[in-house]
């Protein structure tokens, strides 16, 4: 029984970044690299079936990106993944995230798991649709925002939770296999252990190309992504007024502010 | 270049403590030692620190990272980097003054301004040669900037900075007596409350239609005693709170005000060091939970009466009892089955509580209960041990802190799986160099540098 967690490393923004050349994305120098938060809680559902299942489970992560992705994978290898896989060509680049299911779509035909978890979204593009792709690639069902799952590895069907607007909740029942697109919440990530650091330090990290997978050249990166970025930009900011004077005189400048707005002045 | 695993046995010098960081060829190491190392061994060291402009970036916005490698980082012909520099509270003097020399964006030097490195001469220097309205509201407002900046603010931009003025801890008497007379308000009220407020000035003050000016007056610390009693009779009750934090407040008046009629001025007078017997006896049945809470953390409390603050209903009033240091034995025994958790927590992290009420806490689910238990140096050693396999971070945390945490208890945890806890048993005493060590090549950076800034400190002393 194996499940195959689609995780990514994304960018979050340093303090005071600056703009590329080309307008089409920050400079890399000003990008900080880390695991997505989603793919965290999206990992430990993975292990705490495994860690649950009276069965062997085989938990199997899988990224696409370039050399600096191996150290996310290695953090998943140390929170005790069985094995990382790294997919990258020069070509892939500028893909977007429905290009990139595609190509996790081809690694689940060759790897053939029983289910396959992904972050909800991605803290960085939030376009929230790669693991939707996964399933549209593969034909399988797919169920999105999980917040809870009932699945016993070997079943043919699971039973998940998800969060809808307005506070609801919905209890859905799916047939597996099938990709489930895992919320913040479901469950407590763990800590990796110093032992499982230096241990992942040492795995194999497995790298899969464009051509090991059976795609070509033209079904992946910018010519065949569905959308490219136009102009990345920082957005006008709003106006804003500092309250000057002494500290009494702003609290009370600022009581009147709060007057006004509930219109009692 | 990435961090190398190191294969080097402990330094035994400051020499061998740089060679190992250079070894590791990790920025956060090479940070810790720069100070420690020597000419030639900086060069090394800086190939590290400013190889990448990625690190250079990371470092020069760091909090942690040593002023003498912000220093490095300030000469690089890098705008970017410059600028985090300039932001960074850790950079010192001397850096700001070569940046500030060195510059004449505006935007810099309103960060320079407004840095709490910078010197009383670098802002003189500002404040005497830029006009711009943010940048002198930054240097006016600058804890470094001594009464000859103020003054200079003030002659030549006349009442535009009142309120910073009137604000600042340095200003003089002279400033203050023409800040009072021109003021509005607000001003004259920041003046009233200024220690170097002029007594003569005081007297006007407490004797002013706003109410607000009378208030900060109040709370003056320099106020007179006869004026004390003259505004514990003052209608507007903020004014009588402010009276009843005074410290020089005498009994007569403290047990006055225990009877206002103002639940926050009844609360200011509950909180004193200085209760007598009569005042507390005032204040301990109280209608108000607030003022019953400040009196159960007393130390004047007799016996009976932490008894019966022991079983007020109010559960924060327990928690304080909890808390008080002269709380007996078979109080905290009563209160450890207090059906609050906040209460049992704080009986847990009590210094008095006794060995075998520690033993019974021990046993909860409670993670604040437990964490305390593991911060108290009167719990057993076995049951510390035991705390080290806890699955909550916060719980092996508080056996990281334990004062009395042996080493044989301590050792475990340097495997921790949180680099908090790691990072904490780098400063802690029991441990030995040898077994702290162990943590060089640890993967969280923030270890790394705490662990090697700890090894430095060692070999400059």
């Amino acid at each position: 029984m194996k499940i195959l967690v689609a995780v990514k490393e994304v960018a979050s923004l340093d303090d005071d970044f600056e703009i590329r050349d080309d307008q089409l994305d920050v400079d890399e120098d000003f990008l900080l690299y880390e695991l997505n938060e989603w793919d965290d809680f999206s990992l430990e559902e993975a292990m705490s079936i495994k860690e649950r299942s009276d069965t062997e489970v085989e938990v199997v992560v899988v990224s696409v990106g370039p050399d600096r992705v191996e150290e996310s994978l290695r953090k998943c290898l140390a929170k005790g993944a069985d094995r990382a896989i790294r997919v990258w060509s020069d070509e892939m680049e500028g893909s977007d995230s429905i290009t990139v299911g595609r190509i996790l779509a081809a690694v689940a035909e060759q790897e053939k798991p029983d289910m396959i978890f992904a972050g909800v979204q991605s803290s960085d593009n939030a376009d929230a649709s790669t693991g939707i792709a996964i399933a549209s690639y593969l034909n399988w069902p797919h169920t999105a925002v999980v917040a809870g799952l009932d699945y016993t590895p070997g079943a043919n069907k699971a039973t998940a939770s998800r969060e809808l607007e307005g506070g609801l909740g919905q209890e859905v029942e799916i047939s597996c296999p099938a990709v489930l697109t895992i919320q913040l919440g479901i469950n407590t990530p763990r800590y990796a252990s110093l032992r499982g650091i230096k241990q992942a330090a040492a795995k194999p990290i497995d790298e899969v190309s464009l051509s090991d997978l059976g795609l070509s050249a033209e079904e992946v990166g910018a010519d065949a992504a569905f959308s490219r970025v136009r102009r990345m930009y920082i957005p006008e900011k709003g106006m804003a007024t500092m309250i000057e004077g002494t500290t009494a005189e702003q609290a009370a400048k600022l009581a009147q502010i709060i007057k006004e707005f509930k219109g009692e002045a | 270049m990435t961090q190398q695993p190191l294969d080097t046995a402990m330094p035994e010098t400051a020499t061998e403590l740089v060679e190992a960081a250079v070894e590791q060829g990790d920025i956060y190491s090479a940070a810790a030692v720069f100070g420690i190392a020597d000419k030639k061994q900086r060069d090394t060291l800086k190939a590290i620190l400013c190889g990448r402009r990625r690190d250079a970036l990371k470092l020069a916005r760091w909090e942690h990272t040593p002023a003498e490698v912000l220093a490095v980082l300030a000469g690089l012909d890098d705008d970017a980097i410059r600028l985090r520099v300039e932001k960074n509270p850790a950079t010192q003097s001397q850096t700001l003054a070569d940046l500030f020399n060195d510059q004449d964006s505006q935007d810099l030097i309103g960060l320079v301004a407004q840095h709490g490195h910078t010197s009383a001469s670098v802002l003189f220097t500002i404040v005497e040669q830029v006009s711009s309205t943010a940048i002198i509201r930054a240097a006016a407002r600058n804890p470094n900037a001594s009464n000859e900046v103020l003054a200079v603010i003030e002659a030549r931009f006349g009442n535009k900075f009142d309120a910073e003025l009137a604000s600042h801890e340095n200003s003089s008497a002279n400033i203050l007596k023409r800040l009072y007379q021109r003021g509005n308000h607000f001003v004259q009220a920041a003046v009233a409350a200024h220690v170097h407020c002029p007594q003569a000035i005081l007297e006007q003050a407490v004797r002013h239609d706003d109410v607000i000016v009378v208030r900060h007056a109040a709370a003056n610390p320099t106020l007179p005693v006869k004026l004390l009693g003259y505004l514990a009779g003052h209608p507007d009750y903020s004014v009588r709170r402010a009276i009843a934090s005074q410290q020089r407040l005498s009994t007569t008046l403290a047990r006055e005000l225990a009877q206002d009629s103002s639940d926050y001025v009844r609360r200011v007078v509950a909180a004193r060091q200085d209760l007598t017997a009569e005042i507390i006896g005032l204040l301990i049945h109280d209608a108000d939970h607030w003022v019953r809470q400040w009196v159960a953390l007393s130390s004047k409390l007799s016996e009976q009466e932490l008894q019966l603050l022991a079983e007020d209903e109010d559960k924060e009033v327990r928690r304080a009892v909890a808390r008080n240091g002269k709380t007996p034995p078979q109080l905290l025994q009563l209160l450890a089955r207090d059906k609050q958790t906040w209460v049992r927590a704080a009986v847990a992290n009590q210094p008095n509580t006794p060995p075998e009420i520690l033993s019974v806490l021990a046993d909860e689910e409670e993670v604040d209960v437990l964490a305390a238990v593991a911060h108290n140096p009167n719990t057993p050693q076995a049951i510390l041990q035991r705390l080290t396999h806890s699955v909550l971070a916060d719980v092996r945390r508080g056996v990281v802190t334990n004062k009395a945490a042996k080493r044989e208890t301590l050792l475990p945890l340097i495997e921790d799986p949180f680099y908090l806890n790691r990072l904490l048993l780098v400063g802690n005493p029991v441990l030995s160099p040898e077994d702290k060590w162990r943590l060089s090549d640890d993967p969280d950076p923030a270890v790394r540098f705490t662990l090697f800034s700890w090894f430095s400190r060692q070999y400059q002393q």
